[in-house]
C-alpha cells in the first residue's frame, strides 16, 4: 500500500513537472505585474492559505511566480490560469518569515513569448489571524431569495463548510454572531415561516421566540457582552425600496427600531426606555472591550410613510452598562454627530483589545452595503471620550476605495479586520482582510484567497455577508438545527 | 400467404412507425416551447454550479440535463437528441426487461411519458426550478436501463452486489437507483439476501442523507430527482404523473413481461402512448405566440413582433405590451395601436400557476422602456428563483451595459460565453429610443411593484419630460389607462414637442372623447379631422340605438366591433383593460 502511495505521488510529481515550462528569453518589463487579485504590497498573517493569483490580463497564456524570502528560500508556482502554489511549501515559507517580507517575481507568457515584471513584496506579519471566518453567502437579490447559507471558511486552506443552508427549511438564514469569535456561543436569526432565533450557549442549542409583549418585533442584530451572559439585540421594523435611476439601486431602512438586552441566565429580554424611544431609531449595538459601555447608532425616526430617506442620519452614541446588575446609565452620549455632517454612521465595532472603534460611514441610512460611497473609519478609543468633530481624519487611508466598504469585524487579537467590499465590480460583495498595526495603521487589504481566484470569483453568483472571525471550527449540528427550526416548539423569551 | 409472424411484425413496425411520426410531430409543433426551454434552463460553466448540483442526490444527471438543454437553442438539434435518447431507451429497455418481438413495443409507454413531460408544462415553463429538466429524466432512465441490462446478464448470485451498487449509485441516480433495485429484485422470486437488500434500500436515502445530504429536506431526499412542481405559491402534482408512470410501468413490465407476447401489444401501447400524450399536452396559440414575440423582441426584430401579434385573435397582456413596445420602435403607436387592439385576454392556464406578464415579457419590456434599474432587479429576482438561464443573463447584461456598469456586464457575458450558442454574444448597443426614455425621467423611490400596471402607471407619469419619445409614450399610456387628467397634461406637452407634425389618429379620437365627456377643464382647442368627428358621433348614436333596442351589455361590443373596434372609443368603453 505504502509502495503504491509513493508510486502515485511520484507519478503526480512527474506529471506536474512535465507540465511546467521554463521561463526563457523573457522580455524584462519595467512595471509591476497587473495581477488578480491584487496582492502586490499586501500584509498577510502566518498560516494564511496560498495567495494564488492570475494575470489580470486574460490574454496571458501562462503565469509563473517565484516567491523568495530573505534567506534565499524559493517557492515556485506556475499554471495556465493561476500560480497554484503548493499549500505545504507555501505554509513552510511564510512560517519561516514572520515579521519579514517575501519577494514575488512574476512572469507571464503571451503570444509573443514570456514577459518578466518587476518583483513585488508581500509582508508577513507576526500577528496571527484566527482559525477561520464565518459568513453568509447569498445572491445579491432584492425581494426574493433562493439558496443561501451560513458557511465557515478555514483560512489556512481553501476549505469551505456549510453550517446551515436554507434548503433545510423554508426561510432566510440571517444575522449570526459569536461571543468574541468563540464558536461555542452563537446567535443565529431565521426569518420566514419558521422564523426564530437559534441560540447556542456552551454548545447547547435552542430555538427562541424573541417577540415579547414589551418589544415591537423579533430580535435582529445581536452583539454579545464580553462576559457572555448578555446579548444586546436590536429590534427592527425594516423596509426596502428601490431607486428608479440612482446607481445605488436599493434602500433598506428602518421604520422603527429599539435595543433590548437579553439575559441568557434568566431568559429575559430587558427593555430599557432610554433605548426604546418611539421618536428615535436605535440599532447596531456593540459592547466595548471591557463591557462597560454600549455603543450603538441612533437617528430621528422619519414620519410614517415618508420616503425622505436622505434625511435619515444615524449618530454614533454610547451609554454606560453595568454587567453586575444588567442596567444601563442614565444618559446617552453622542460621540459622533454625523447628522451635522450630512452623513450617517452604522455598524460600530470596537476592537477586542479596547484600542479602536471602527464603523462605516455613508451619506444616509443604516444599510450601507448598497451605497457605493460607504467607507470604513477607525477611531482610537481614547478619542471617543469627547465628541468627534473632525471625522475625516479617521477615514482609513488604505482600505477604502470608490466603491462600497462595509460590514467589518475584528480578529480576537484585534490586529486583523475582515470587511466586505464591492470594489471588484460594484455588485457582488467580496471579503477582504487588512492588518492593523500597533499604531493603528491599516495595510493594503487582500481578497480572501482561493485555489483559482479568477475562476472562483468569476463563477460565484453570490455575495458574502456579515463576516466574522472564529477561533476554531464551529462544529454546528445542522440536522439538530433543522429539526429545531422546522418544529413549532420555541422557548419564549420573557419580556421585562 | 401472410404468415402469423409477418402479421406480428407488420403490427409491430406499423405501431412503431406511427408512434415515431407522432413523436416527431409533437416535437415539431413544440419548437417554440423547446427554444423557450433553452432560454429558461440554467447551465453555468464552472465549479460552483457543478458542486451546487452535486450537493444534491441526482445532481449529476441534472448537470448533464442542463448541459444538453443548451442545445435546445436549435430546437431541431435538441429534438434529434431527445429522439436519439428515446430510441436508445427503446432498444436498451428491450434488453434490460428481456422483451422479445411484440413485447418490445411496451417500451413505447415510458417514452410516451417522457415525451409528455416535455409538452405538458404550460405556463410552468416560466416558473419551475428543476435544473436540467428537459433531458435529465430521459438520460437517467436510459442509464438505469443499461445498468439493469448489465446486471441481468450477470449470474443470479451476483445480484446482492448489484443491490449494493444500487445503494452506492443513489447520489447520482436518486430515485432511479431505487427503481433499478426494485426492478432487479422483481426479476426473480426474492431470496432472503434480496429481502435484506430491500431493507437496505429503504434506508438508502436516510443513510446517504446522514452521510452527505444533511442540507436537503428529508422528503426531497427519499424521492430525489423525481421532478416536483412547487413554488412558494403553487404546487402541481399532476405534472409529476408521467415520471411516476415511468416507474410504475417499468415495474409492471418486470412483473408482467411474460404476458406481453401478444400481437396487439404494439397497437395498444402506441395508441395508449399517443392518447396519453395528447391528453396531457398543453396547447394554446397565445402560449406559443408569446414565446415567438419574446424571441423577436429580444433580437429587436420589432416587425416580426407586430406580424405575430396580427395573427392573434385574442391577445394576452404580454402580447399587447410587446406589440406596443414594437410600435414604439417601428413608429406610429398613436396611429396604429388601438387599431391593432389593446383589449386583453387572460392566459389559458388550467394549472392556475401564478404566472403573468412579469415572468413572460417584462424582462424585455423594462429594458426597452429605459427602466434599467427595474429591469436589472426583475431579471435578477427571476434568475434567483428559477436559475440564471440565458434569457436573464442576456437581459442583465443589457441592463448593466445600458447603465454603464461594464464590470457587471463582464460577469454575465462571461457566463453566457460558456454556452455553445452564445460564445460571441455581446449586448446590443442601446437604441436611441431607449436611451432617450431612460434620460427622460427622474430618480424616485418605488416599492415592491413589478407588474403591467406598474409599467403603465410609471410611463404615463413621464408627461413633463422634454423627450419627444417620452411625451408620445406618456400620452399613449394615459390613454391606455383611460386617465383623462393625465391625458390633458400629456397632450399639452406632446403638442408642444411635436409642433408641425400630424395629430395622430388615436390621439384625435381620445381628444374628442375627453373633450366631450371628461369633467376636467378643457385647456386646448385642436383641429380634428371631420371623418373622425363624424365617426365619433356615429359611435355614440349607434351605441344609444343598440341600448334602446334592448341589446344586452354583452352583445353590444360584439355588434359594434366590426365598425368601431379599431377606435379609441371602443377600447375606452368596452375593452378589458390592463389593471390601473
Amino acid at each position: 500500500m505504502r509502495a503504491l502511495s509513493i508510486y502515485i505521488l511520484s507519478l503526480g510529481v512527474l506529471l506536474i513537472t512535465a507540465c511546467s515550462e521554463a521561463v526563457s528569453n523573457a522580455k524584462q518589463e519595467a512595471s509591476l505585474p497587473e495581477i488578480f487579485p491584487d496582492y502586490t504590497g499586501v500584509t498577510i498573517p502566518v498560516g494564511i492559505a496560498p495567495l494564488n493569483f492570475c494575470m489580470d490580463d486574460r490574454s496571458a497564456l501562462m503565469v509563473d511566480a517565484v516567491v523568495t524570502d530573505g534567506k534565499g528560500r524559493e517557492l515556485h508556482g506556475q499554471g495556465e490560469e493561476t500560480t497554484g502554489f503548493d499549500i505545504d511549501q507555501w505554509h513552510d515559507l511564510i512560517a519561516n518569515n514572520p515579521g519579514d517580507s517575501l519577494s514575488v517575481l512574476v512572469s507571464a507568457k503571451y503570444e509573443d513569448g514570456w514577459h518578466t515584471y518587476q518583483p513585488f513584496t508581500i509582508y508577513v506579519s507576526r500577528d496571527a489571524m484566527d482559525y477561520g471566518v464565518v459568513y453568509r453567502k447569498l445572491e445579491p437579490g432584492y425581494e426574493v431569495y433562493s439558496k443561501m447559507g451560513i458557511y465557515e471558511r478555514e483560512l489556512s486552506t481553501f476549505e469551505e463548510t456549510p453550517l446551515i443552508e436554507n434548503t433545510q427549511f423554508s426561510g432566510c438564514v440571517n444575522c449570526h454572531s459569536f461571543n468574541k469569535c468563540a464558536p461555542t456561543d452563537m446567535s443565529l436569526h431565521i426569518r420566514g415561516k419558521h422564523g426564530t432565533t437559534l441560540l447556542r450557549l456552551d454548545g447547547e442549542m435552542k430555538a427562541y421566540n424573541t417577540k415579547t409583549d414589551n418589544t415591537m418585533g423579533l430580535c435582529v442584530y445581536p452583539y454579545w457582552h464580553p462576559g457572555g451572559r448578555y446579548i444586546m439585540y436590536s429590534v427592527n421594523t425594516t423596509q426596502q425600496v428601490f431607486h428608479v435611476r440612482d446607481s445605488n439601486r436599493i434602500e433598506v431602512y428602518d421604520q422603527a427600531s429599539d435595543l433590548a438586552l437579553y439575559d441568557t441566565e434568566k431568559n429575559e429580554l430587558i427593555n430599557t426606555p432610554l433605548l426604546a424611544r418611539k421618536s428615535v431609531m436605535e440599532t447596531f449595538p456593540s459592547f466595548s472591550a471591557d463591557g462597560k459601555t454600549l455603543y450603538f447608532v441612533q437617528a430621528t425616526a422619519i414620519p410614517e410613510g415618508s420616503k425622505e430617506l436622505r434625511n435619515i442620519h444615524y449618530n454614533l452614541c454610547s451609554i454606560a452598562f453595568d454587567s453586575e446588575t444588567g442596567s444601563f446609565g442614565e444618559k446617552i452620549d453622542t460621540i459622533l454627530m454625523a447628522e451635522s455632517l450630512n452623513k450617517t454612521v452604522t455598524m460600530p465595532r470596537p476592537s477586542y483589545d479596547g484600542r479602536f472603534m471602527m464603523f462605516t460611514m455613508a451619506d444616509y441610512g443604516q444599510f450601507p452595503i448598497w451605497h457605493h460611497e460607504a467607507d470604513l473609519y477607525m477611531v482610537p478609543t481614547s478619542d471617543l471620550k469627547q465628541p468627534i468633530t473632525d471625522v475625516e481624519k479617521y477615514r482609513m487611508p488604505v482600505v477604502n476605495t470608490d466603491d462600497t466598504e462595509s460590514f467589518h469585524n475584528w480578529s480576537t487579537n484585534s490586529r486583523w479586520i475582515v470587511f466586505s467590499s464591492r470594489r471588484d465590480n460594484g455588485l457582488f460583495t467580496r471579503l477582504y482582510f487588512s492588518h492593523i498595526d500597533e499604531g493603528g495603521k491599516d495595510s493594503k487589504p487582500f481578497l480572501m484567497p482561493q485555489a483559482n481566484p479568477r475562476r472562483y470569483y468569476d463563477e460565484l453568483f453570490m455575495s458574502y455577508n456579515v463576516p466574522d472571525f472564529v477561533t476554531a471550527p464551529v462544529d454546528f449540528d445542522d440536522i439538530k438545527a433543522e429539526k429545531l427550526i422546522n418544529s413549532t416548539e420555541r422557548v419564549q423569551m420573557k419580556g421585562r | 400467404m401472410i404468415t402469423k409472424s409477418k402479421i406480428i411484425d407488420v403490427l409491430l413496425y406499423a405501431s412503431l412507425l406511427i408512434f415515431i411520426v407522432f413523436a416527431v410531430f409533437i416535437l415539431c409543433i413544440n419548437q417554440d416551447v423547446l427554444y423557450t426551454a433553452h432560454e429558461r434552463s440554467e447551465f453555468l460553466i464552472g465549479a460552483h454550479f457543478f458542486y451546487d448540483l452535486m450537493a444534491k442526490p441526482f445532481g449529476l444527471f441534472q448537470y448533464i440535463g442542463g448541459w444538453l438543454s443548451q442545445f435546445l437553442y436549435n430546437p431541431v438539434v435538441g429534438s434529434c437528441m431527445l429522439l436519439g435518447i428515446w430510441g436508445l431507451i427503446y432498444i436498451v429497455g428491450g434488453k434490460a426487461f428481456k422483451l422479445k418481438g411484440s413485447a418490445t413495443a411496451v417500451m413505447l409507454l415510458p417514452i410516451a411519458f417522457l415525451l409528455t413531460s416535455l409538452v405538458d408544462l404550460g405556463y410552468w415553463i416560466y416558473d419551475f426550478t428543476v435544473r436540467g429538466y428537459w433531458f435529465s429524466q430521459s438520460v437517467a432512465y436510459l442509464v438505469m436501463l443499461l445498468l439493469l441490462w448489465v446486471a441481468r446478464c450477470t449470474p443470479r448470485r451476483w445480484h446482492l452486489v448489484w443491490y449494493v451498487i444500487g445503494l452506492g449509485l443513489y447520489p447520482f441516480f436518486g430515485w432511479f437507483a431505487m427503481l433499478f433495485v426494485i426492478c432487479l429484485i422483481l426479476t426473480e422470486k426474492p431470496t432472503w439476501s434480496e429481502i435484506i437488500g430491500i431493507v437496505l434500500l429503504v434506508f438508502t436515502a436516510i443513510i446517504w442523507r446522514a452521510l452527505l445530504y444533511s442540507d436537503v429536506k428529508m422528503e426531497e431526499v427519499v424521492m430525489a430527482g423525481l421532478p416536483r412542481f412547487v413554488t412558494p405559491s403553487d404546487q402541481n402534482d399532476i405534472l409529476s404523473i408521467p415520471f411516476w408512470l415511468v416507474g410504475v410501468v417499468s415495474i409492471l413490465i418486470v412483473l408482467a413481461g411474460k404476458y406481453l407476447a401478444n400481437k396487439f401489444v404494439p397497437v395498444v401501447c402506441a395508441i395508449a402512448g399517443i392518447i396519453f400524450t395528447i391528453s396531457f399536452m398543453y396547447r394554446d396559440n397565445n402560449y406559443t405566440a408569446e414565446m415567438r414575440m419574446m424571441r423577436s423582441a429580444e433580437a429587436d426584430k420589432w416587425g416580426e413582433v407586430l406580424d405575430i401579434f396580427t395573427e392573434s385573435q385574442k391577445p394576452t397582456i404580454s402580447m399587447v405590451m410587446l406589440k406596443n413596445l414594437a410600435l414604439m420602435n417601428e413608429g406610429g403607436i398613436l396611429d396604429r395601436s388601438f387599431k391593432m387592439g389593446n383589449d386583453i385576454n387572460g392566459i389559458y392556464n388550467p394549472d392556475s400557476v401564478h404566472v403573468s406578464f412579469l415572468e413572460i415579457a417584462s424582462p424585455v419590456t423594462y429594458y426597452n422602456y429605459g427602466m434599467f434599474n427595474e429591469g436589472f432587479r426583475l431579471n435578477f429576482e427571476c434568475g434567483e428563483q428559477t436559475g440564471f438561464s440565458p434569457i436573464y443573463l442576456k437581459m442583465l447584461s443589457r441592463c448593466a451595459f445600458a447603465n454603464g456598469e461594464l464590470e457587471v456586464v463582464d460577469r454575465f457575458v462571461k457566463l453566457l460565453h460558456g454556452h455553445p450558442y452564445y460564445r460571441d454574444w455581446q449586448p446590443a448597443p442601446v437604441a436611441e429610443n431607449v436611451k432617450e426614455l431612460h434620460n427622460s425621467y427622474k430618480d424616485e423611490l418605488t416599492g415592491v411593484e413589478n407588474s403591467d400596471s406598474y409599467v403603465i402607471n410609471s410611463i404615463s407619469c413621464w408627461y413633463d419630460s422634454d423627450s419627444k419619445v417620452a411625451s408620445e409614450q406618456a400620452l399613449f399610456f394615459s390613454m391606455l389607462r383611460c386617465d383623462s387628467r393625465r391625458f390633458w397634461a400629456s397632450l399639452k406637452h406632446y403638442i408642444n414637442l411635436h409642433q408641425g407634425e400630424e395629430f395622430p389618429v388615436h390621439a384625435q379620437e381620445a381628444y374628442i372623447m375627453y373633450y366631450d365627456k371628461s369633467p376636467e377643464e378643457k385647456k386646448m382647442r385642436l383641429p380634428v379631422s371631420q371623418d373622425i368627428y363624424d365617426n365619433y358621433n356615429k359611435f355614440w348614436a349607434t351605441l344609444e340605438s343598440l341600448i334602446k333596442s334592448g341589446m344586452s351589455q354583452k352583445e353590444i361590443p360584439d355588434k359594434m366591433r366590426d365598425e368601431f373596434g379599431g377606435t379609441y372609443w371602443y377600447y375606452n368603453i368596452f375593452a378589458k383593460k390592463i389593471a390601473r
